[in-house]
């Protein structure tokens, strides 16, 4: 896609360390983020982000 | 509301530190007040004039402004801060707690009684405000 954390960061209005701490599964995005990083991508919130019950 | 405006009225209330720390200076130097108020009044009127300061260079800087408005709600940062102010919290009652002690076995009983209440007081503000946004949430 060609995206930079930057760029995403920005379209998402967070910072980029958090979209860092996402990418690294260190930070856990709540749902009206996730939710708006689905609408980003057009995608739906469980093909982005993969439950793990083990992590929680 | 816009994070402007905010930082506009955040202004006023610095502005109003700073008019309050210069009266606290200007009283103690009359002598109406004590000395520590001299203390009070400089810190006052630093802080409020550094925000102030701080405030106006961001308001008139769009990409500064912009990127201070992100970073103050960037959810993760918020959880930061909460952990941070939670865990000073119990860090402070820990350490209270062993002054209470430490003034005990130093036969400053006066002392201790005083750090003593200062933690009731500080423990009873949670428990209020805990119940509170129980109920809010």
């Amino acid at each position: 896609m060609g995206l930079t954390q930057d760029e995403l960061a920005g379209a998402l209005s967070v910072t980029r360390q958090t979209v860092i701490a996402i990418e690294k599964g260190t930070y856990c995005a709540s749902l009206p983020l996730a939710h708006r990083i689905a609408v980003f991508f057009g995608e739906s919130i469980e093909s982005i982000f993969i439950f793990d019950e083990e992590d929680q | 509301m816009d994070f402007k405006k905010k930082m506009k009225i955040n202004m006023i209330y610095y502005a109003a530190l700073v008019v309050l720390g210069a009266a606290f200076i200007v009283l103690r130097i009359l002598g109406y007040m004590p000395d520590i108020f001299i203390s009070f009044g400089c810190a006052y009127a630093a802080c409020g004039l550094a925000m102030l300061i701080k405030n106006g260079v961001i308001i008139s800087n769009p990409e500064k402004l912009k990127k201070l408005e992100i970073e103050s709600k960037d959810e993760r940062n918020r959880m930061i801060y909460g952990k941070a102010v939670s865990l000073a919290f119990n860090i402070f009652i820990y350490a209270a707690a062993a002054a209470i002690m430490a003034l005990e076995f130093a036969g400053m009983s006066e002392a201790g009684l005083t750090v003593a209440l200062c933690l009731c007081g500080f423990v009873l503000i949670y428990v209020v405000c805990y119940y509170i946004l129980r109920a809010r949430s």
